[in-house]
């Protein structure tokens, strides 16, 4: 899960996704979870994901590295059908179906959306220390990918991470961790004594962005609808 | 992996309510009492601390989704109230990129928080009581780790239990009969009959005696948790003797005035 990478995809590639609005994009979310968790039908969920695969397809980003970072929930999944296995392959299907979907839904928002506009967005739901919370968490993420990345390549140059035992590998990791820690640390105090001097005082100002396009959030909302009564209309006939 | 995060669609409705009301409940809580200018000061190390968990969570140790959570560490800095912030923060973001469901961020912040919240007073109650000292910071951390990952397994379990789910009749079954209010699979014979969305298929499987139970799930949970206990004991305990050796005030932050 290359947390870089869907970053970059969402602030530096362009698609008639990105156009859409990120207030659009949480409603349709929304709409397409709700659809998805209440669905009964396994045609209907087949459906939402064929339709997903579509409108990723349709981007122009990476496509299977994209299925790849939504596939995450398989293993949690199938965990959780061992709790209830019926011996049938269509309940695990099904199980498969709704959480590979949503998971679909999701990663398409954040391919295609600035984590700052999510924030931005979720902003008037959200206590307000907790909205501060995940602007600082985005803004501290990148930084210390980049650490972590120049401590272990320091940690295989210096041969921490081979020719050793399994154990002193995890120690040697762990290690690095907790110097990436004290680092952090320290990072986190720059970073404070940076908003007092601007004139923090318990809110972050965040912004929405500029202008979308608004036949790309009416078909985005459209779609969302049209799944949610065919979720509900399906459990009835 | 030393826990599960929940994916979306796989538990009722009402679970999943609850779950957003006690956690929404201790947001609120937790964020009135960062409103005072010396607790909004810590927010830039609840930022670093969730975004140290990010990192974690995205370094796989071993394939099939095995990674260090660092959530008792978050725990022992931060404190149990911004450590659940901070377990909230990183379920959140996990969620949009598919780990773990949205709609089940309240139960997985929850289990995570639970874990923040257990392994700050187990490791300052050991460490302060019964292990002081240098030398015994791998093992109180180690066993703190260990102790606070079993009981949210367990945590994690109960809620499984709870949802009480047989997800073979919560997928589709057919159409309700308005008259008598069963469902009846309209599909069930002519030109149409199908068996991708009849029903009746699990009770074949159940009586072939091909079915899993909930004893099953447990087992395979306690064992494939356990390596990660252990794993994530490890990584923590080496963590916090560093942290101990170098910085201790990052440690017993807390321990004077109470914990925040």
């Amino acid at each position: 899960m290359d947390i870089g990478t869907l970053d970059y995809w969402a602030n530096q590639r362009r698609s008639w996704l990105h156009r859409a609005s990120a207030p659009v994009k949480i409603i349709w979310l929304g709409l397409v979870l709700t659809a998805v968790v209440s669905s009964g039908s396994l045609t209907v969920l087949l459906l939402i994901y064929a339709s997903l695969l579509l409108m990723i397809a349709s981007t122009g980003l990476p496509f299977i590295q994209i299925l790849g970072v939504a596939s995450y929930p398989v293993v949690f999944v199938l965990l959780l059908v061992v709790a209830r296995w019926d011996g049938t392959w269509l309940s695990p299907l099904f199980l498969l179906g709704k959480a590979l979907t949503a998971a679909l839904a999701a990663v398409t928002v954040v391919v295609t959306t600035p984590y700052p506009r999510i924030f931005a967005t979720l902003r008037p739901v959200l206590p307000g220390p907790l909205a501060d919370a995940l602007f600082l968490t985005y803004r501290s993420l990148f930084l210390l990918l980049e650490l972590m990345v120049h401590l272990l390549r320091a940690l295989r140059l210096r041969g921490g991470l081979t020719g050793v035992s399994y154990r002193r590998r995890v120690v040697n990791l762990a290690t690095a961790l907790g110097l990436l820690f004290i680092r952090s640390f320290d990072l986190s105090q720059g970073l404070y004594a940076a908003m007092h001097l601007r004139g923090y005082h318990g809110y972050i100002p965040s912004s929405l962005g500029l202008s979308s396009n608004s036949y790309v959030n009416s078909l985005l909302v459209a779609h969302g609808v049209v799944f949610l009564v065919a979720s509900v209309v399906s459990s009835f006939f | 992996m030393s826990h599960l995060h929940f994916p979306d669609g796989v538990l009722p409705w009402w679970l999943i309510v609850v779950g957003w009301i006690v956690t929404g409940a201790l947001l609120l809580m937790v964020s009135r009492r960062l409103s005072g200018g010396e607790q909004r000061r810590r927010l830039p190390l609840l930022g670093v601390m969730a975004a140290f968990m990010l990192v974690g969570m995205s370094t796989e140790i071993v394939p099939i989704a095995y990674h260090v959570n660092l959530t008792v560490l978050a725990g022992i800095i931060l404190g149990p109230s911004l450590g659940f912030l901070a377990a909230f923060a990183v379920n959140l973001i996990l969620a949009f990129f598919g780990h773990g469901g949205l709609t089940v961020v309240g139960l997985n912040a929850l289990i995570i928080g639970a874990e923040c919240a257990l392994g700050f007073y187990l490791f300052r109650g050991l460490f302060q009581g019964l292990l002081r000292g240098r030398r015994w910071v791998v093992l109180s951390t180690g066993l703190v780790t260990v102790a606070t990952l079993l009981s949210s397994t367990a945590l994690l379990i109960a809620v499984v239990g709870a949802s009480r789910v047989d997800w073979a009749e919560a997928r589709e079954t057919g159409a309700l009969d308005t008259a008598t209010f069963a469902f009846v699979n309209p599909f069930r014979e002519g030109v149409v009959a199908s068996e991708l969305v009849a029903g009746q298929a699990h009770q074949e499987g159940r009586e072939a005696g091909l079915s899993l139970g909930f004893a099953d799930f447990v087992k395979v949970v306690v064992i494939l948790g356990a390596f990660g206990w252990f794993l994530e004991a490890l990584v923590t305990g080496t963590i916090v003797s560093l942290l101990w050796r170098l910085r201790p005030e990052l440690i017993v932050a807390h321990w004077a005035g109470g914990q925040s």
